[in-house]
């Protein structure tokens, strides 16, 4: 089978937990073919691959948002649409329900490029009739603008040749999410969407957060990224997520519970069998398996650690990861710096699990993670952790109904200091407890966590997926 | 998870998307001005000629030295005066004056290293004396200087001091050429010399008036050729309208009623003397235009870019650029009963006012006349609608009717040259009528879909423009940088 995996600013460009992932994934699967559907930002990172491609990878198709700001316009800027384009357009603007079969077909064929069209009086007449309806106030050019810029990538990208496959797999919602929808409409094949967090929740932090939006226009673009949730949701055969919590966000936002499945990440267990415990130094040493990213809240790391050493003078925190975000990097070097804290170091690119055999236990302070492999091997290297209770952490340190071996590490709460202190506190000294938790991380791993189990779950999952294709199809 | 979905902020923040509109603050050029100016002084020359007792041969050669040498500069400086206009109007908007007088320096020797060779080479062909040809010369050179000087001024406005260098230049000027022609002075040298002092004064007005309204230069003197790539049309909307106003004059030169004079001067005086009072009767457009653009439709113009720029809402856009064409429908309705009523009382009473001024005018004369009046109303109002165009920076649509105008005018011109003598005049009216058609035509489309154009038209993303000039001038900007760079550095050493 030809397997289409339709990715978003990941595999092959991005190292993380969505690679790796993809990695293990293709791998597991030798009797199926792949084909690599990567959306970048930027053209520049044409070719620019971090990872070794499988053999099973039959063909890479890049697509590049910003490849729609560079297209050439032919001079006939009279674009006449039909009544149906115009509306679902219109909704499409209003981020409400667009009819997706007439977009596609609208946009593939010649009617116009998404630039064009963005250049035409049409587009016009209904940002306007839009402006009157919901923005009547607000900035009339900001918001053409605005809409301009939401909307240019999507109808390019759906403009654009698709590439065949015999199954579509997005493995986020948003434009990749979108794209596997129209993609698995435009040529009637079964689709998949694995989500590995929750896209839609996280742009929407983003954009709360971005100081690019104009303010009053954060709402809509917050609505864009959930219809581009809708859109895959509404058309994708089966659903996936890695935690029961996340399931229940996937219901929230649109997704029919019943194509939806829970599903674990999975790590070679093996592999992290033979880390040896570390040998007794006279430090405590605390490790961090994360990106340097702002979503990963390296500044309250630091801002704890910096409190513990006033306790501790012996502890100890590396941090392990790749610079994600050099400016924020450069922000934790200054706060470093302020607070005069020893003892942080950023050994770069190291072999961790060789690392690991030197640390006593980990610590994640992240805002928001789906369910971070950092955990998960840093349990089966028998490393219990203080982590944050985002994601699906909880279910990873504590178990859930299923699980009764106990707890393998201990919970704050987000951006919360001295709760923070406290549970490094405890965890420093207190031996026997991480003994304890090691044992029940390594155990749990072994029983749930496990690549081979994940991967016959995905199997399944596209097994599923093409015999409800082949259901609805023979209706 | 991590590693999912690129970062927004990437792709869509910078000032690309969230560009803003501009508006134009672009000081048009009414050209009229400055040539009825210079047929003043062409008249006094005439008539202190007349005065002075030269003989026909000299009066004819001094007209059509003077006029050859005004018309040609003219003709040459309108190439540019546009892409000087809106670049002067950018660097105001901008607020970069320092790079104004500079880009004067550039501009004026630009055309003179291009226009001085070619006039020499012309005066040289028409084997003309030396003496006149030194005269003429000069008289080029110093048009070149101040016609650019007066499209810098226009575009601070400044029009009444346009007005009072060039009257303290004309009044010179005839001073001189009383003085010199009384002394016995050869006559045609001692008037065209005159002519040169006039404008050599005029020149040193204006450099003077320059100098108190723009603050010292910095920058590189031709930046503004990269202001030809971003605006091509612009050249040509300005060679063409202006060409386009001349080339009848021009040819008639060629017909039975011209004649040469000298070499390559030709004259047809039965044509010129009427095309030149018809010229007279568009100052009233001239006059109201500057003053209807400045009192009246600024202020909504400007209202109508500040609401899109500003954040104002679609109703508020919408009303203003209501408010903003009425005003607009209404100047040009104003403007053109004026220019018709006047054109109406020159055409009727034209017997009774050439008898008060005592010319003599033939029947011939007098029916070109008429029918050339009809032309340069038909004009008046036809280049206004072209400003009102540029205005809305529709250069391209602005192209239109200066090709119109130039095409038809040729073409008819010649057309009316197979003709009897009673059609002469009908090819320019043609023309005239036509210019002012497409310009209708063109402004009625542009306006009617007025958001359309500022909007859509503008590019999504802003690419840097690349064109050949544009690589010109950054290599020139480098340069300047690194030796800049090189005094600075090397000051230390030498002391």
């Amino acid at each position: 089978m030809k397997i289409c995996l339709i990715l978003e600013g990941s595999y092959p460009f991005v190292q993380g937990g969505v690679s790796k992932w993809v990695n293990d994934m293709i791998r597991a699967m030798p009797e199926h073919d792949f084909i690599i559907w990567a959306i970048g930002d930027a053209e520049e990172k044409s070719g620019k691959y971090v990872v070794d491609l499988p053999p099973n990878v039959v063909a890479v198709k890049e697509a590049f948002l910003d490849s729609a700001l560079k297209q050439r316009i032919r001079r006939s800027l009279n674009i006449r649409i039909t009544p149906e384009q115009k509306e679902a357009v219109s909704q499409l603007v209003r981020c409400g329900n667009p009819d997706l079969n007439t977009l596609l077909n609208a946009f593939k064929t010649k009617m116009a490029n998404p630039v064009e069209f963005f250049m035409s009086e049409a587009s016009l007449e209904i940002i306007k009739d839009f402006c009157a309806d919901e923005f009547p106030f607000a900035g009339f050019t900001d918001l053409f603008w605005t809409v301009r810029s939401m909307f240019l990538p999507l109808l390019y990208l759906i403009s654009q040749p698709m590439p065949e496959a015999d199954l579509y797999h997005s493995c986020s919602t948003g434009y990749a999410g979108a794209l596997g929808a129209f993609a698995s409409m435009k040529y009637d094949k079964p689709y998949v969407v694995t989500e590995h967090g929750i896209y839609t929740r996280e742009r929407e932090e983003e954009i709360l957060r971005a100081d690019w939006v104009v303010s009053y226009f954060k709402e809509l673009w917050i609505s864009m990224f959930y219809m581009f949730s809708r859109f895959a949701y509404q058309k994708a055969h089966r659903v996936t997520s890695l935690f029961q919590r996340a399931a229940v966000i996937q219901e929230d936002l649109g997704c029919p519970p019943e194509k939806i499945s829970v599903i674990g990440n999975g790590i070679k267990v093996e592999d992290f069998k033979d880390i040896s415990r570390k040998k007794e130094d006279g430090w405590i040493d605390i490790a961090a398996i994360v990106r340097i990213a702002p979503i990963k809240d390296i500044k309250t790391m630091i801002y704890s650690f910096s409190q513990l050493k006033q306790e501790l003078k012996n502890a100890r925190l590396h941090i392990l990861g790749a610079v994600d975000d050099e400016e924020y990097y450069q922000e934790c070097l200054s706060l470093i710096d302020y607070l005069k804290v020893k003892d942080i170091i950023f050994p770069g690119f190291v072999d961790i699990k060789k690392y690991l055999e030197n640390i006593d236990f980990t610590l994640l302070t992240s805002l928001s993670e789906g369910q971070p492999y950092a955990i998960i091997e840093s349990l089966a290297a028998g490393l219990p952790l203080v982590s944050t209770n985002v994601g699906s952490c909880r279910e990873l340190v504590e178990g859930d109904k299923h699980d009764r071996f106990g707890s393998a590490g201990i919970f704050v709460t987000p951006l919360r200091q001295s709760e923070m202190l406290e549970a490094l506190l405890e965890m420093s000294e207190n031996k026997k407890m991480r003994a304890r938790m090691s044992k029940v991380g390594r155990q749990r791993v072994n029983a749930f966590y496990n690549v081979e189990k994940m991967v016959d779950k995905y199997q399944a999952t596209y097994q599923k997926a093409i015999e409800i294709w082949q259901a609805s199809d023979s209706n | 998870m991590a590693g999912i979905g690129f970062e927004l902020k990437k792709l869509f923040s910078g000032s690309s998307i969230i560009m803003k509109l501009r508006a134009n603050l672009f000081s048009s050029i009414v050209i009229a001005g400055p040539m009825i100016m210079g047929a003043i002084l062409l008249l006094g020359i005439k008539y202190l000629a007349v005065h002075a007792g030269a003989s026909l041969h000299q009066q004819d050669l001094l007209i059509v030295i003077i006029t050859y040498s005004l018309l040609f500069s003219l003709l040459l400086i309108n190439i540019l005066s546009y892409v000087l206009s809106r670049y002067v109007a950018d660097m105001v908007y901008g607020n970069m004056h320092e790079r104004i007088m500079p880009s004067m320096y550039g501009s004026i020797s630009l055309l003179l290293a291009v226009g001085a060779p070619a006039w020499a080479l012309f005066l040289y062909l028409s084997k003309l004396p030396l003496e006149y040809s030194i005269f003429s010369f000069t008289l080029f050179c110093l048009a070149v200087v101040v016609w650019t000087q007066i499209s810098y001024i226009t575009d601070i406005k400044r029009y009444k001091e346009i007005i009072y260098g060039f009257t303290f230049g004309i009044v010179s000027s005839l001073a001189a050429g009383f003085i010199f022609t009384t002394n016995n002075v050869e006559v045609v040298s001692s008037l065209l010399a005159s002519a040169c002092i006039g404008y050599g004064i005029i020149m040193t007005t204006y450099t003077f008036i320059l100098h108190r309204h723009f603050p010292k230069g910095k920058g590189i003197s031709l930046k503004f050729l990269e202001w030809i790539n971003k605006f091509p049309s612009l050249p040509f909307v300005g060679f063409f309208s202006t060409t386009g106003l001349f080339i009848h004059i021009m040819l008639m030169w060629h017909s039975p009623l011209g004649a040469q004079v000298h070499g390559l001067f030709y004259h047809a005086p039965p044509h010129d003397i009427p095309a030149l009072f018809g010229f007279f009767t568009i100052l009233v457009t001239t006059v109201n235009f500057v003053t209807s653009l400045e009192v009246n439709f600024y202020p909504k113009y400007k209202l109508f870019f500040n609401l899109l720029n500003k954040g104002g809402s679609l109703k508020d856009i919408e009303k203003s650029k209501v408010e903003m064409l009425t005003v607009l429908k209404q100047e040009l309705l104003y403007l053109a009963l004026r220019q018709m009523f006047v054109s109406i009382i020159s055409i009727l009473l034209i017997s009774e006012i050439l008898n008060v001024i005592g010319v003599g005018f033939t029947t011939t004369m007098i029916g070109l006349f008429r029918v050339l009046c009809i032309g340069y109303a038909f004009y008046a109002i036809g280049n206004t609608m072209l400003l009102y165009l540029l205005y809305f920076a529709a250069d391209g649509a602005a192209l239109y009717p200066a090709v119109t105008l130039f095409l038809v005018n040729t073409i008819g011109t010649y057309a009316t040259l197979t003709l009897p003598a009673n059609y002469y005049g009908f090819g320019f009216v043609t023309a005239a009528f036509c210019m002012f058609a497409v310009g209708l035509w063109k402004l009625v489309s542009f306006t009617r879909h007025l958001e359309y154009h500022v909007f859509c038209q503008q590019p999504i993303f802003i690419k840097p423009n690349l064109g050949l000039l544009t690589h010109f001038v950054h290599w020139l900007e480098s340069r300047h940088e690194a030796k800049n760079r090189k005094s600075l550095t090397g000051k230390p050493q030498d002391i």
